[in-house]
């Protein structure tokens, strides 16, 4: 296990692109993360204008709500695509450089090849995770007037989710790179796929009877998506009557490990009966 | 099976569609010795080191590494060349070794004696994307010696090296097997294999048509061509003699195959000493290209 760490580390370490692409995400996560609240605001103002009553400021960085906000934010589709891209990159490099069969004639069995990509994506997910941690609780810790244990703690489980949204989304992007073998087409279809394909095919579902619950829920990127949904920003939206995610849902997370498992599985299998 | 057995190969057979790449082949390499699997492009060369790396599934024969199925312990003591060097090109080439003796878990201490032997030490800190062709092979070589292997395994390693880098190449295979590294090495130059290897096993079209030591098998009858003034005479006294193996008539020479190690002189002594006046009397050296067409050829028919 921490031979395998080692040697994925051995790989980005100096790898340009990787901290490229993954600096790109940070920047544009973090700041996003900090003009959210000022462009909510600015919406609100604007809104208040036509409003008969004047609509309140929300508070988008204080304890408990945060850990919901934020984490929503880290979750949009085209925020997601970042490291799941990096992962194609990554994946797909070894077979278009030919090392992926290296690293098997130097000594690593195929399962350890999977499980060293396997061993990369969860690492990744952990480390994009522990920002946004940190991030939220400086963020937290400076907005909020008084912290409660209560306070700090509640909500806390968004983080959770989103580390297990976080990783089926990536195991899934590894699953198209271990398929397709070569980066711009796996870089295409999952793009495709996530950004394009499923939302049309959950939005067309819907439309028969305009049930919010159809079966488009349960695909996997959506339903992994579904696990951190709209924030309860503030008492306003709960004024226009919508129904707000209070905790995470704990199908929706089960549901996300089973995907991530079977992906898991077919990357296994492929790589089993496939030459290298 | 001999306790020095590095590989044995029995009946592998490989189809893709139609074509038979490998063709019931059979081999066994022992320790020590330098291996040559000689063949045109398209006989099964790379199918077979594939099949054998379980890179390829065969489609029938077994194989075994050391006297076992192949580990990936035992990958660790193969050391594997290809024609094209396969390595991440955004690494040092320092990187790139480092990263291999993480995999076959080897002390990196010996990278540097490896850079120095393949003559990239003053090179090491450079990507491995700015390398010459000659140079990414010597890396591939250098790669491949980690983690002291028993054996070595080259794929045309010298295709599209330059003179003086397919005899770099050339010397350091020599080097490495008087390190005791056994060396199997496919190509499709008969040159190449007479000057490196001690083994040939000559494959076409998947099969094997001979195998056995460079000497033997690629041996070159020296035909010796001779007239004299009397050919009818010169036919008989020629077959008389004991160290003549063959006499064939071409235009108005006769062309003499002797034994190995038979001088001319001693021809030319024997002749005269039956009253014979020769008229002409050359050497003919064969090509090695024309004497191996020749061996394909015949197995053509």
């Amino acid at each position: 296990m921490r031979k395998l760490l080692k040697i994925e580390w051995q790989k980005i370490k100096t790898y340009k692109t990787f901290w490229l692409v993954i600096s790109l995400y940070f920047v544009f996560l973090l700041s996003g993360i900090m003009l959210a609240e000022l462009i909510f605001n600015a919406m609100i103002d604007d809104l208040s204008k036509n409003s008969p009553f004047p609509l309140p400021h929300v508070s988008f960085y204080t304890f408990p709500d945060i850990w919901h906000n934020i984490t929503y934010f880290a979750s949009i589709r085209f925020v997601v695509i970042f490291p799941a891209v990096l992962v194609i990159i990554l994946v797909c490099n070894e077979f278009s450089f030919k090392t992926s069969r290296q690293n098997i004639l130097n000594g690593l069995s195929r399962t350890d090849f999977v499980t060293s990509k396997l061993i990369l994506v969860t690492v990744l997910s952990f480390f994009i995770l522990l920002v946004i941690m940190i991030s939220s609780l400086i963020l937290g810790i400076i907005h909020t007037d008084e912290i409660t244990v209560q306070s700090f703690f509640h909500k806390f489980e968004f983080l959770g989710g989103f580390f297990i949204q976080m990783l089926t989304l990536l195991v899934f992007s590894l699953f198209i790179a271990f398929m397709i073998r070569s980066t711009a087409l796996s870089i295409a279809v999952f793009t495709f796929y996530v950004i394009i394909m499923e939302p049309i095919l959950v939005m067309i579902l819907k439309i028969p009877n305009f049930q919010p619950n159809t079966v488009g829920r349960y695909f996997p990127i959506n339903n992994a998506l579904n696990i951190v949904e709209y924030p309860s920003v503030t008492g306003l939206i709960k004024t226009l009557g919508f129904r707000l995610q209070e905790n995470v849902v704990f199908q929706d997370i089960f549901l996300s490990i089973g995907y991530t498992l079977l992906f898991c599985f077919l990357i296994y299998f492929s790589m089993r009966k496939r030459d290298i | 099976m001999s306790l020095t057995s590095i590989l044995s190969v029995e009946g592998i057979t490989k189809r893709f569609g139609k074509i038979t790449a490998v063709d019931n082949l059979s081999l066994n390499l022992e320790q020590g010795y330098i291996y040559g699997l000689l063949g045109p492009n398209g006989s099964g060369k790379t199918t077979t080191l594939g099949i054998i790396l379980d890179m390829i599934r065969a489609d029938a024969g077994r194989y075994q590494w050391f006297g076992q199925p192949l580990t990936k312990e035992a990958r660790k003591k193969i050391g594997v060349v290809f024609e094209t060097p396969q390595f991440y090109p955004y690494l040092t080439a320092i990187q790139n070794l480092r990263l291999i003796a993480t995999i076959k878990d080897a002390s990196p201490e010996t990278l540097d004696e490896l850079l120095r032997l393949v003559n990239l030490f003053d090179r090491r800190n450079s990507k491995f994307i700015t390398y010459s062709l000659g140079m990414k092979q010597r890396l591939s070589i250098a790669a491949a010696l980690i983690g002291d292997p028993q054996i070595m395994i080259l794929d045309e390693p010298t295709n599209g090296l330059d003179p003086q880098g397919i005899s770099d190449i050339r010397e350091l295979i020599k080097k490495i097997n008087t390190r005791g590294i056994t060396i199997l090495l496919a190509s499709h130059l008969l040159d190449e294999v007479q000057k490196v290897c001690t083994h040939v096993t000559v494959l076409q079209h998947g099969k094997k048509l001979f195998d056995g030591k460079v000497h033997d098998v690629l041996a070159i009858d020296d035909a010796i061509e001779v007239n004299a003034d009397r050919p009818d005479m010169l036919r008989s006294v020629l077959e008389e003699n004991e160290n003549v193996n063959k006499v064939l008539t071409e235009n108005k020479l006769l062309l003499v195959v002797t034994k190995p190690g038979y001088p001319v002189r001693s021809l030319h002594e024997y002749l005269i000493s039956k009253g014979i006046i020769v008229t002409h009397l050359a050497v003919r050296k064969r090509s090695l290209e024309k004497h191996f067409l020749d061996l394909l050829k015949k197995e053509e028919k």
